[in-house]
């Protein structure tokens, strides 16, 4: 396989010729299938990047945009800490989260942008993390604070098994990475040694089988894709 | 500066800073695009942290679930009244670990679980010297088995490495081994390392301690037979098999060891005795014997990734030595300029060495050529 063979790939995939024409001419010329499969992956890897990279491009640009969104919701929560009533605080964070998660169903599903509907699906997201700590925060909740970031985990992850967006599964690790770390030290100082209080290990049990079960599914597909590397 | 003048550098500021996060972020994005299509055509795959992003996020997700499972099994026995030792609990997190790293083929889960073993064995050894209140004699049993244990990975990651699917995790077990091994014997060869061994070998002894003597029969028994075993099959090269005998049999007599002083205390300073001396050779010949046979054997056996490792042990070896054995002894100008003639020297000889080595080695051969 030579350089001209790629050559010609390119222009005949320019031209317009289908990939069976091409395996057909490149086999007249002598070429192995294996061959011919390497000069047109070389020949459609260049435009494969540009596409990929306008594609991470919006994607970046907008999951941007949904973190700061989700900061400027934040930061007017906490401007007005003081004037606003519990209620308030909790229909605020409650609407903006069903509000983001439906824009960004309607940009997916109904107006086909992909990109930016999963950004603002992600900020839906992130919202809900911080309306747990919120909640926490505001009716004082005697917990260990990385119970927060497991509940933050279980939701994050019930949405990235329905939706199936990557930067959602990343937080999802996030979160869980520093719940989980932080565990042993509150249970080896005893800050949350309590015989009645049995929350931390159902929580921890349940995050445990919804880790286990989206990890094997996604290994899953992985080893079906590489099954000869792992 | 004006209020006006105030607000246009402010928005320059921020400005110019989401537009690199976003430059980085695409970069990012772009090389990990680049990283992943050539991490799975590449004939080095193995070498890859990821495969691509589904293997990550799945490896993450298995290490996270494992996480999760062995911290209930923690805080439940907690909640029981401590029924089980945090060091069992520690064996279990290791088991579940490796049980997920076995059906998940999740080589990050391997990994965590040898490190597991290694801070199981060192904090099991550790205790059952204290249970029996013998003198510190005993904790010989932490370094022993660390250093048969990671004997046993070198071996076994070079037995796994003969498979092509499972050779990524070949390479981290060889990886975690040579890294253990390098720490210990490198612990060994400096002044604290010797004080160490001193009071290690204070009356008392390996015997009197019949949990850590069975578990490091257990473990010499494990670590004997991967040597002979990886020799005959040839998984193991015979210099690999042959060093790493010495070094069984070095550590093996350090249980067996008498009451030794090794330094001599003055007000400021300590000085080795005959016998400091002798171990304080035999630890730093022994160390500098094993980076170079790390690159040797990487020569041997066609894998870059070996030579590259050796070459940075090797580096620190030097530099760490150097500082050790000379800063005290000479004229600090003098020890800076040979110190940087003598880095010039090692990168110069290295970076052609490393070149040739690179150049005159072939790709490897696996299974999957083997059986074409």
């Amino acid at each position: 396989m030579g350089s001209n063979h790629i050559q010609y790939a390119k222009q005949a995939l320019k031209d317009g010729k289908s990939k069976e024409e091409i395996y057909r001419d490149l086999l007249a010329h002598g070429l192995k299938v294996e061959e011919i499969e390497d000069c047109l992956a070389d020949a459609t890897f260049n435009e494969d990047v540009k596409e990929e990279a306008q594609k991470k491009t919006v994607r970046v640009v907008a999951t941007i945009g949904a973190i700061l969104i989700g900061l400027g919701i934040f930061s007017f929560i906490a401007a007005n800490w003081q004037e606003m009533t519990r209620e308030g605080k909790m229909l605020t964070v409650i609407f903006s989260m069903l509000c983001v998660d439906a824009i960004g169903w309607y940009l997916r599903e109904m107006a086909h942008l992909e990109k930016s509907g999963e950004a603002m699906l992600f900020l839906g997201s992130l919202i809900f993390g911080g309306a747990i700590f919120l909640a926490a925060q505001m009716y004082n909740t005697r917990v260990y604070w990385p119970d927060g970031f497991l509940w933050w985990v279980l939701g994050s992850l019930v949405a990235a098994w329905a939706l199936e967006i990557a930067a959602i599964r990343w937080l999802a690790v996030f979160a869980g990475f520093v719940a989980l770390v932080w565990y042993p030290f509150g249970i080896f100082s005893r800050e949350i040694y309590n015989p009645l209080f049995l929350t931390p290990w159902l929580l921890l049990l349940v995050a445990a089988i919804v880790f286990l079960v989206s990890g094997f599914k996604l290994r899953r597909e992985f080893l079906d894709e590489s099954p000869n590397r792992y | 500066m004006d209020t006006w003048t105030a607000i246009i550098v402010n928005i320059f500021v921020v400005v110019a800073i989401i537009i690199l996060i976003i430059a980085a972020i695409i970069g990012a994005f772009l090389r990990q695009k680049h990283r992943a299509r050539r991490a799975l055509s590449d004939q080095n795959w193995y070498l890859q942290i990821s495969l691509s992003r589904k293997d990550a996020l799945s490896q993450w997700f298995l290490v996270l679930g494992s996480l999760a499972l062995a911290n209930a099994v923690y805080a439940i026995n907690n909640n029981f009244g401590e029924v089980l030792s945090w060091r069992l609990i520690l064996l279990i997190s290791v088991l579940i670990f490796g049980l997920i790293a076995y059906f998940g083929r999740s080589v990050y889960c391997a990994a965590i679980g040898i490190v597991g073993v290694l801070i199981w064995w060192t904090a099991q050894t550790s205790f059952w010297q204290t249970k029996n209140n013998i003198g510190y004699s005993a904790v010989i049993a932490v370094p022993v088995g660390l250093m048969w244990l990671a004997i046993l990975l070198y071996a076994v990651g070079f037995w796994q490495m003969r498979k092509m699917a499972w050779k990524r995790f070949g390479v981290t077990y060889a990886i975690i081994g040579l890294i253990v091994m390098n720490l210990l014997l490198f612990s060994f060869s400096t002044e604290s390392g010797l004080r160490f061994l001193e009071e290690m070998t204070t009356p008392g002894g390996i015997f009197d301690v019949w949990q850590n003597l069975v578990a490091l029969l257990v473990v010499a028994s494990l670590s004997g037979a991967a040597i002979v075993y990886g020799w005959i099959g040839k998984a193991l090269i015979k210099w690999e098999a042959f060093f790493a005998t010495v070094l069984f049999f070095i550590f093996q007599l350090l249980t067996a060891l008498p009451n030794q002083s090794l330094l001599i205390d003055n007000h400021y300073t300590s000085q080795l005795t005959a016998a400091g001396l002798f171990w304080a050779a035999i630890f730093n010949f022994v160390l500098l014997s094993e980076i170079l046979g790390a690159i040797f054997a990487g020569y041997l056996r066609r894998e870059i990734w070996m030579i590259n490792f050796g070459t940075v042990l090797l580096i620190i070896f030097t530099a760490v030595k150097y500082f050790d054995w000379f800063f005290k002894f000479m004229d600090k100008s003098v020890f800076f300029i040979v110190a940087g003639i003598m880095l010039f020297a090692i990168g110069w000889a290295m970076e052609r060495g490393r070149r040739y080595l690179a150049q005159t080695i072939q790709p490897p051969i696996t299974d999957n050529q083997e059986n074409q």
